[in-house]
């Protein structure tokens, strides 16, 4: 669940729209319900302290003109108070009269008569000039109420107290409702807004994607293969944008390819530069053969045992070339149903046989160990070229004559080959880039500075590693890595 | 068989059971307690209770004791199975034994009834307060309204019959407690209204003799009740007899002998008034019991307060209001407990300083007058008007609407005058007309209203023609529709005036505290709230200062006639 939202971005565009709201409006929903409690409180209160004005200047008229007998009828006051509390609308949960000695006089409980009222509310009430407010918070009930207190006093004259209490059950209820109102219209419009979220962000996200899987699909040399672009938005240009690169990246990749083969060309055509002296050589010997065993031929060609013997030469020194000159096709034609493994000693044997003329001609010694029976998971074609690129360069190094060695060996799960020179060596600051594409030490038409590039790529391709080590004026060792086919 | 002998037999004593307890309710007993005079009570209720045995087809006896208590005792004992109670002990009975109310009459088309505190019609007593060290009659100990009302009242002013009268006695009837008050045997009786009205409504004589000096809240009307083991069967049939008793030819005769409408059926919650008053005298004999409360002034000495009397110009509250600041700053500038004491005329005012009930009092000339002549007091300050004089006027006034343009106009309309020993709104404007040549007798009528305020008001409605008040009250009421048709010459304010019994050091501290109002800050604030004619402050007062007006009293013959002007020589 929390990996497949870590890797929507839709899913998490939804997530956090949708909490930021929600939170928003849990917020905003207790913003409102508190603000509307207090104020429904504040307006119960200021309806108390009405009411206490109000009903205390009717006592306190009440009282006096009691004293002054001015009305015979005794217990309005009890009747005043009884009335009061009766009136469902006025939400009281009592109201008491007090005199001076704080004993209920009047009181809408009768049990109440009588007692006397010693809390310091009343008492401060008793002295206070406005109207004092006690709030109560009843545990019980979970309603809270409001407890008003005025003293029945004009001026410094003091008759007693006014004492009633206010419940705040409906006030309450309603603020509960006004609560339950808030956090439902909330919820609903979260649930409409999660909706619209969800079908704007897949509107939104859904190019994305688009855009990412086809992005997931493009390989190098792609078949045409274009995002649909809809709308003028931003995603419609990113898509834009994309085919086009995507268009740009194929042009530029054809192009690559088409230097790249022109490239292998020339790096081919200059290793036949090399080998055509060799070629030449192994064709000048049986040609040399040929033309004197014709010249004998013309000359006791009637002799049958002499004519046999000359042609079985000819022939010999004609299979030679043909031999010679079928190898050169099979380097640089075109090959199919190549093998994919190679014995590395075969190999090795038909890159020497090019190269000893050259290696004689400047003095070289060669020299080689090869594990028994070894064979890498390289094309043969691949293992020759790799052996023929680091041999004429380590030739090419070696214009005094030297040693050039070929070590193969097997390594764990590896094979690793060495090729060793005692020739020029390369300078330490121009090492790191010998593997760079056409960087070449050596004179003009004798390399194209791809050798050790293509050496590089093609031991890359095998998932194999390219190390060199070379000292200037003792040699270079380049050590090749080829790990077991995987 | 053995099985149908034993079920025989258990069949035998069901029945000898039935047919005991059909003997026991065989008879209907009904206790009645003296209610009226014990014998009206057994003429009336021998009536009622025949004529319950005669519907229920049971011999009826009627059980009469002379108190309350000897009833109690047979209904919860069972002895009685219908009992007609006082309110007061149905409610101790319903909680004590759980005594079932059955039903209740109706009387004026109501299930309620009051106790009236009476006392003689000649007698000056004109509040419960007044009853203080005079004699009261109670009815029974357990009566309602003969009794458990008057303590109740005596309880909230923290007093007991004990120490508030001076003796009591029980009548045990509240004829007997009429007759007693009538006969000015004792000062004051609470008595039931049932029986009063009663008696007033036959003309008894000595009802006659009382008047009602206060009237309690509303009790629920003595009960009929029953026993709490009543068998719900009796029980039905004799609410039933009750409840159509108006619809028979010989109950509804009954029931008009007794001023009763009918019988109802009441809800218990009506008792619950008479359930308060017992509850705040348990609370409060509890409180007494347990500790004296220490809130208020439980040392309120009555010696120790000083009352200050004021003219009742205006009604109480606006009284308090105006003059409340003067007391609470003569309180404070004396040290003293310093009290406003209100009455409700003019001639009381006088009457209290010179009873020594206040020792200071506020008056105008006419009353200061009087006081001196009655009672010797002695002017300390006057005040001075909010212009600074020490006289004021007073106008006569009529509606802005009228044609009235001169006193001489005033020949047969009505007239409005304030308080009649008012000097600005009597005695002046009655000198002011008489020199316009109008007399009482050339008005169509006339009256007097206490307060100023309240003739300015009449005027203004139209329901008098013109009126005299005081110029700075006309001033008020003139943008209400007054216009001022007469001014008088200059009255002198009124005096604070000191009774003879009143300690030279407390009028030495009292003359002192007012003479320096004007001249402090707070003084002066407490002054505007007082009337017009009071805002200036006050100034030394001497006899001399209403020589004019004692003049021009002495100098007119002393009586027009109509008792409604002071007959007097100053």
């Amino acid at each position: 669940m929390l990996s497949s939202i870590n890797n929507s971005l839709q899913k998490k565009f939804i997530l956090i729209a949708f909490l930021s709201v929600s939170l928003l409006a849990i917020v905003v929903s207790i913003f409102v319900a508190t603000k509307t409690r207090s104020v429904l409180y504040n307006a119960t209160e200021q309806k108390g302290r009405m009411m206490a004005q109000t009903v205390s200047a009717l006592i306190i008229n009440e009282l006096i003109y009691e004293k002054l007998g001015l009305v015979e009828e005794g217990g309005l006051i009890d009747n005043y108070v009884r009335e009061l509390y009766l009136r469902q609308e006025l939400e009281l949960r009592y109201v008491a009269v007090l005199d001076n000695h704080l004993q209920v006089i009047s009181h809408s409980d009768f049990s109440e008569f009588g007692k006397y009222y010693e809390d310091h509310f009343v008492q401060d009430a008793q002295h206070a000039h406005d109207v004092l407010v006690k709030k109560h918070t009843n545990s019980a009930s979970h309603f809270d109420s409001f407890e008003f207190a005025t003293p029945l006093s004009i001026e410094g004259k003091r008759w007693g107290v006014l004492l009633f209490e206010l419940s705040l059950e409906n006030v309450q209820r309603e603020a509960d409702v006004i609560l339950f109102e808030i956090l439902s219209i909330a919820g609903i419009a979260l649930l409409l807004l999660f909706v619209l979220i969800y079908f704007l962000s897949h509107r939104f996200i859904r190019p994305i994607t688009d855009l990412a899987q086809a992005m997931g699909e493009v390989e190098v040399g792609m078949v045409e293969k274009n995002i649909p672009v809809k709308g003028r938005d931003e995603l419609a240009r990113l898509a834009e944008s994309y085919n086009e690169m995507v268009c740009r990246i194929r042009e530029s990749n054809e192009e690559m390819k088409l230097a790249h083969e022109k490239l292998l060309h020339s790096e081919k055509l200059a290793t036949l530069g090399v080998l055509s002296s060799s070629v030449a050589h192994r064709i000048n010997n049986p040609l040399g053969g040929l033309f004197n065993c014709v010249r004998m031929l013309k000359r006791k060609g009637d002799d049958a045992e002499f004519r046999e013997n000359y042609l079985t030469l000819v022939e010999e020194g004609l299979e030679s070339i043909e031999e010679t000159v079928g190898q050169l096709l099979w380097t640089a034609g075109k090959r199919d149903g190549e093998e994919k493994s190679s014995d590395v000693a075969g190999v090795l044997a038909g890159v020497v046989r090019f190269l000893d003329y050259r290696m004689r001609k400047q003095n070289i010694e060669f020299v080689d160990s090869i594990a028994h029976e070894l064979v890498v998971p390289v094309a043969p074609h691949d293992l020759e070229e790799i052996f023929l690129n680091t041999m004429i360069n380590a030739i090419q190094a070696m214009e005094e004559g030297g040693y050039l060695t070929v070590i193969a060996k097997r390594q764990r799960n590896s094979s690793i080959l060495h090729i060793e020179d005692t020739g020029t060596g390369i300078p330490k600051e121009a090492l790191n880039k010998v593997f760079n594409l056409f960087y070449s030490t050596k004179k003009a038409g004798e390399g194209t500075g791809l050798g050790m590039w293509m050496t590089y790529e093609l031991v890359a391709k095998y998932k194999g590693t390219v190390e060199l080590q070379s000292k200037e004026g003792i040699g270079t060792i380049v050590t090749i890595t080829i790990p077991e086919a995987v | 068989m053995k099985h149908l002998k034993a079920l025989f037999f258990s069949c035998i004593i069901i029945l000898a059971t039935v047919a005991l307890s059909i003997a026991e309710t065989a008879s209907i007993k009904a206790g009645v307690a003296s209610m009226i005079t014990p014998v009206s009570a057994v003429k009336y209720y021998q009536q009622v209770v025949e004529y319950l045995g005669k519907k229920l087809k049971l011999p009826a006896k009627m059980v009469h004791r002379t108190t309350y208590d000897e009833i109690d005792v047979m209904l919860e004992e069972g002895e009685v199975d219908v009992a007609f109670i006082c309110s007061s002990p149905y409610v101790i009975d319903n909680e004590k034994f759980g005594a079932e109310l059955l039903v209740a009459p109706l009387v004026d088309e109501k299930p309620f009834y009051q106790s009236y505190v009476i006392v003689h019609k000649n007698s000056p007593i004109k509040t419960i307060d007044d009853l203080k060290d005079q004699t009261f009659v109670f009815a029974d100990p357990k009566s309602n309204t003969g009794r458990l009302y008057p303590v109740y009242m005596l309880a909230k002013i923290h007093e007991t019959p004990e120490s508030f009268f001076s003796s009591t006695l029980y009548s045990y009837s509240h004829n007997k407690s009429i007759e007693i008050v009538a006969k000015k045997r004792a000062a004051g009786a609470a008595v039931d209204s049932i029986v009063y009205n009663y008696m007033v409504a036959t003309d008894s004589p000595y009802v006659q003799e009382t008047k009602i000096i206060h009237r309690s809240q509303e009790f629920g009307i003595p009960p009929v009740v029953v026993p709490p083991g009543l068998s719900p069967f009796l029980k039905s049939a004799i609410r039933e007899v009750f409840l159509t008793m108006h619809r028979d030819p010989e109950g509804k005769r009954i029931l008009d002998e007794m001023r009763i409408d009918k019988f109802v059926e009441v809800p218990d919650g009506n008792y619950d008034s008479i359930r308060a008053m017992q509850a705040f005298i348990e609370n409060n004999s509890m409180k007494v019991a347990g500790k004296a409360p220490e809130n208020g002034d439980s040392a309120e000495n009555d010696t120790d307060i000083i009352y200050f009397g004021i003219l009742p110009r205006d009604n109480p509250r606006i009284s308090y209001e105006r003059y409340q600041p003067l007391i609470d700053y003569l309180s404070r500038q004396t040290g003293g407990k310093i009290e406003l004491r209100l009455e409700t005329s003019y001639k009381d005012v006088v009457n209290s300083l010179g009873q020594g009930r206040t020792s200071f009092a506020l008056l105008g000339a006419l009353t200061y007058l009087d006081a001196v002549q009655r009672y010797n007091a002695s002017p300390i300050v006057r005040s001075k008007t909010a212009r600074g004089e020490v006289f004021f006027r007073s106008v006569i006034v009529t509606s802005i609407d009228g044609s009235i343009k001169e006193l001489s106009e005033l020949v047969d309309k009505k007239f409005a005058f304030a308080a009649l020993w008012s000097t600005s709104g009597n005695l002046i404007p009655r000198y002011m007309l008489a020199w316009s040549g109008i007399h009482l007798d050339n008005l169509s009528d006339y009256r007097h209203f206490n307060s100023h305020a309240s003739v300015a008001k009449k005027i203004i409605r139209n329901e008098f023609a013109a009126g005299a008040i005081r110029l700075s009250m006309a001033e008020q009421y003139l943008q209400y529709g007054l216009k001022i048709i007469a001014t008088s010459d200059p009255i002198p304010t009124g005096p604070v005036v000191v009774s003879n019994k009143t300690p030279h050091n407390i009028r030495q501290k009292i003359e002192k505290a007012l003479l320096g109002m004007s001249e402090n800050r707070e003084g002066c604030e407490v002054l505007k709230k007082l009337d017009p004619e009071l805002q200036g402050g006050f100034v030394e007062a001497s006899d001399a200062d209403y020589s004019g007006v004692r003049q021009m009293i002495n100098n007119v013959s002393l009586t027009c006639g109509k008792g409604c002007h002071p007959k007097r020589t100053f």
